[in-house]
């Protein structure tokens, strides 16, 4: 079923009427800076306003992006980031790769529960630190690390105990509680920066894209774990968005909601349930649609659809999907080599044949 | 989950009922914004995918943290917590807004610090030992060819010529072309995250699972202790002066 | 003074101003609507529970009682747009397309009632995007022999008469998610009468309710849900209805059996949503112009909900219906009379 993305756009209005449902942190987060409790990482430079759930207003930046990087993309899908980078190089929007940022170990933490809340808000509030002594909007790449940071952002607002437990170590480290005014996913800034995309972007690419079809997935951790804090309300759009601002036709299939089988330690230790819950989200997919590729905003998820297709020739599947991040739709359409520039080669589901469908050539 | 937040079932179920684990996973405070009561609507195991593939249920995750049931907290304790793919499908749409994503996050760490997650955790000394001496949770070279047979020929010919690709990829973007690694995160961002960990206690936690992983740390530690302290030194310094 | 101004033309505003009529005092009616009847008649309503009587045979005398009764002056299409003044002297502005006047009234009556709750935001149940995915709302005007589709329970998207209907309770009440924790009290037996209706016309065609408890305490109500499980077979399923999605053009549901411990799936041809009552924008209107107290959820705040359940936080403003949270029409009824004792001998 193909859809307008405005048609989801529906659970803004949750609550409407009703003022005791709201949860707005960004008020308590005032009230805490006003006590001196914490600081606030206030956003630089210029910004757009998103609606989110209860139709409070995101500010997603513009310029001035400290880039926190994915672990799982860098070591697995390094054309990821590459195409984060590619398409503010061609903005023209100032970016700071830094090599003193840590991952935030919330992988590690949810599959294994080596680790604890202290620690887990003491590396989160260590990169926060890190944005805000460099003078950046701290903007996120990978999905986990997003939820994480909505989490730990909630938990620390939230709890005197675990701030002051995070603000002593933080003092040990020569560093201070500074919590950004937004925690901004980078395909929400993708998806803000999507008419400024389209107008840079290559006539001649933007023909390839034109009637591709695609399907979406958000990683559960997007949109799931704390889930009044992502542009469009409760139900993401932001992938689908984007992309049907490139020309992409975005079509809907009756699994988008099921959780994609990574499973934080499924992946690793259980695959016969990754590959299960696969199949499930595959068939799907093929049957319903049929798509020209999987457009997806997480690691894991990304990695999980890339990796598995393959396997599910053992149950009799033949699933041959290309699995496209959101950013490196936007590289290939403001004209990125797709392997030196874009990082496709990396996936391991053949991109070639949509490449050789949107006549880009790889060679 | 403002201090202020009170939930009268949590309350009234920690004066009165016993069982250990039941009393320690109470004590965490994740707990009271978890659990509000429960309908027994069902709707948290119509969407979760683990209970479509294990005998494993949110909804009764839920109930034996209401009822303190002490046998089937401790059988999930011992293994159905790890079947959890921890996507919080659960929380999203439960009417009571509970959290058995949460309350299972909450027992895997418990698990580990009572010693009984061996057997869960036999798979993760690699990724352990690179959050903790790396500051990353994934390298490039930790996707060798045999370590995922299942992820096709292409993987295995990815990983014989990932070195150049990413070359290629990252020319330009000093610290991004590493292996070992997912960035060239500097010594003294890995020694900051090392002391967090053992300031905060996961450290030890971690001990209870892989004790030789500590020493690896405590000596890595040690090696470079006075030059990074120094540089703490420095930076508590500047940070005094901002503030004055 | 002997003038009472009641706002809302529903049951319960049609109700109270009878009654003070009868009473002597002079009534003015202010019904936003062009009609009488409020969501009974918004909805054309067919039959109501639990003794499926015609809805006719209940709002058509209650109607008629207001519209012949000299001392009441009905404005249609009318809204009030401000208040002045204190009790037993309010001035209040009336509006309509013609203009604003101001009138003077020793007490006020507000019977906004309530709003359907929109099901749109609840989008793990695809309504406003699936056709076939409808409310009990809209199913009332489907059943009704006068309604669009003659009474024929014809499903949107291709006419066809479903035959395998999945009911679904609780929408938008008893759920935090959407700001709801509140129950709707109409739900459970009004997805009963339908099943039993939908049973009547068409006995092949099985009917499905997905519930967390039948909440069935009015009078007969119980009675009613035993009848649809003995003598017209409606399948009475424990479990919330959790997710519906839509493949290859056939709708399919999912819930947990709570008492098997089960998961399933169920492919259906028609989903109907109990959605429950949320205040409207009238009452909220309302509300804000004469200065009355809501409660959390928007709802009217009576000045005491067991002593004076009646009065809002203002004296001389009193409050009655469906605009104080969920209530079926026959306590609806019984508030409009006791309001307008409770104005009688307040204006004394
Ligand atoms: C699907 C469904 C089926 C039902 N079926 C049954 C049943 O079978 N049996 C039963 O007993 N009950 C039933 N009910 C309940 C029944 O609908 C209500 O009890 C009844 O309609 C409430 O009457 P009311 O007058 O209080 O409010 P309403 O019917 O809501 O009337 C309020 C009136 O006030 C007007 N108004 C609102 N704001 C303003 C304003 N600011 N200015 C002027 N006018 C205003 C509105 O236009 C409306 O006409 C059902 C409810 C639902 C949801
Ligand atoms: S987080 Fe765990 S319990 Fe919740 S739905 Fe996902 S797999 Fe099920
Ligand atoms: S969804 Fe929530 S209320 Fe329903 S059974 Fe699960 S935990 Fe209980
Ligand atoms: S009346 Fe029935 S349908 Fe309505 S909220 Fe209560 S239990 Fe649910």
């Amino acid at each position: 079923m193909s859809y307008e993305i405005n048609d989801v756009k529906t659970a803004i209005n949750h609550g409407k009427g009703m003022s005791y449902h709201v949860h707005d942190i960004r008020a308590e987060m005032k009230r805490l800076e006003e006590e001196g409790e914490i600081k606030i990482g206030h956003i630089i430079g210029p910004y757009k306003e998103e609606e989110v759930m209860y139709g409070i207003k995101k500010k997603i930046p513009l310029d001035m992006h400290y880039q926190h990087k994915s672990c799982g993309q860098c070591a697995n899908l390094p054309g990821v980031p590459r195409s984060n980078f590619f398409y503010r190089d061609k903005l023209g929007i100032k970016y700071y790769n830094d090599m003193q940022q840590t991952s935030c170990t919330a992988w590690n933490y949810h599959a294994s529960g080596l680790g604890n809340l202290v620690q887990l808000g003491a590396v989160a509030a260590r990169n926060w630190h890190r944005a805000y002594e460099e003078g950046y909007n701290f903007t996120i790449h990978c999905v986990t690390s997003f939820g994480n940071y909505l989490e730990m952002r909630h938990l620390l607002v939230g709890n005197k105990e675990l701030r002051d437990e995070v603000k002593k170590i933080l003092a040990k480290l020569g560093r201070e509680l500074v919590i950004p005014e937004e925690i901004v996913h980078d395909s929400e800034i993708a998806y803000a920066l999507r008419d400024k995309i389209l107008a840079n972007a290559d006539p001649k690419r933007l023909e390839g894209i034109k009637g591709l079809v695609g399907v979406e997935h958000y990683g559960c951790h997007f949109f799931k774990q704390v889930s009044d804090d992502i542009i469009g309300g409760k139900r993401p759009i932001v992938v689908g968005g984007l992309a049907s601002t490139l020309g992409v036709q975005m079509e809907e299939y009756s699994k988008w909601f099921m959780c994609c089988g990574f499973g934080f330690r499924h992946i690793l230790v259980n695959r016969e349930f990754t590959r299960s819950a696969q199949n499930i989200k595959l068939k799907a997919i093929k049957e319903e649609v049929n798509p020209d590729m999987i457009l997806v905003n997480c690691t894991g998820c990304g990695t999980t659809f890339d990796k598995t297709q393959w396997i599910q020739k053992a149950v009799g599947e033949d699933y041959h999907y290309p699995v496209i991040f959101y950013s490196q739709l936007a590289a290939l359409a403001l004209g990125a080599h797709p392997f030196k520039e874009a990082g496709l080669n990396f996936h391991v589901t053949p991109v070639e044949p949509l490449l050789d469908k949107m006549g880009i050539s790889y060679n | 989950m403002s201090e202020e937040v009170k939930n009268p079932i949590t309350e009234k179920i920690e004066s009165t009922k016993g069982g250990h684990f039941y009393k320690e996973i109470m004590k965490d405070f994740r707990i009271k914004e978890s659990l509000h009561g429960c309908l027994n609507c069902g709707t948290c195991v119509a969407n979760c995918p683990a209970a479509a593939f294990y005998d494993y249920s949110p909804r009764e995750v839920c109930q034996m943290m209401i009822e303190g049931d002490e046998e089937t907290i401790e059988e999930y304790m011992k293994s159905k917590i790890w079947n959890c793919a921890q996507c919080f499908s659960c929380k999203y749409r439960c009417p009571k807004e509970n959290s058995a994503a949460d309350i299972v996050m909450t027992m895997r760490e418990i698990a580990v610090r009572e010693g009984l997650a061996a057997e869960a955790l036999a798979g993760y000394t690699r990724i352990a030992k690179l959050v903790l001496t790396r500051g990353n949770q994934l390298a490039p070279d930790m996707l060798s060819p045999d370590a995922f047979p299942d992820w096709g020929p292409r993987m295995i010919e990815l990983s014989s010529k990932k070195m150049e690709m990413r070359e290629e990829l990252f020319k330009g973007f000093p610290g991004m072309n590493v292996v070992d690694r997912a960035w060239a995160a500097e010594d003294f961002t890995i020694y900051e995250m090392q002391r967090i960990w053992e300031e905060s206690g996961a450290l030890e936690k971690v001990g209870t699972v892989f004790p030789f992983l500590v020493d690896i740390v405590q000596d890595d530690m040690e090696d470079k202790k006075e030059e990074m302290e120094a540089k703490i030194e420095a930076k508590k310094a500047k940070l005094a002066a901002a503030g004055k | 003074m002997k003038t009472v101004l009641v706002i809302g033309g529903g049951v319960t505003g049609l109700k109270a101003s009878h009654e003070l009529a009868e009473m002597g005092y002079n009534v003015s009616l202010v019904e936003k609507q062009d009609y009488l009847g409020g969501q009974v008649a918004k909805h054309k309503y067919y039959k109501l529970a639990p003794d499926m009587r015609l809805v006719s045979e209940v709002l058509d005398p209650v109607i008629k009682n207001v519209e012949s009764n000299s001392n009441i002056k009905v404005h249609k299409h009318s809204t009030i747009t401000a208040l002045s003044g204190n009790a037993p002297e309010f001035k209040v502005k009336i509006k309509n397309s013609k203009g604003e006047s101001e009138e003077t009234f020793g007490a006020i009556v507000v019977a906004t009632g309530f709003e359907h709750f929109d099901p749109t935001v609840k989008q793990e149940y695809g309504y406003s995007r699936f056709k076939d995915v409808v409310t009990n709302a809209e199913v009332e005007e489907l059943l009704n022999p006068n309604g669009p589709t003659k009474g024929e329970l014809k499903r949107p998207s291709d006419g066809k008469i479903p035959k395998k209907v999945a009911i679904f309770q609780c929408v938008g009440s008893r759920d935090k998610q959407v700001g709801n924790p509140y129950c709707c009290r109409v739900g459970c037996v009004v997805s009963t009468k339908q099943a039993i209706e939908i049973k009547e016309k068409y006995p092949d065609t099985e009917v499905y309710v997905y519930y967390m408890d039948m909440r069935m305490f009015g009078r007969g109500w119980e009675e009613l849900y035993g009848k649809a499980m003995e003598e017209y077979e409606v399948i009475f399923t424990r479990g919330r209805g959790a997710e519906v999605t839509l493949k290859n053009q056939q709708l399919s549901l999912r819930a947990e059996e709570t008492i098997m411990d089960r998961p399933i799936q169920h492919s259906v041809d028609m989903i109907i949503l109990a959605a429950g009552q949320a205040p409207g924008d009238g009452t909220i209107e309302a509300a804000k112009i004469l200065g009355i107290k809501q409660n959390e959820y928007g709802y009217l705040a009576p000045k005491d909900d067991f002593l004076s359940p009646n009065e809002s936080s203002k004296a001389g403003i009193f409050i009655a219906g469906a605009d104080k949270g969920p209530l079926d029409v026959e306590n609806c009824i019984v508030e409009g009379a006791a309001v307008a004792a409770k104005v009688a001998s307040s204006l004394k």
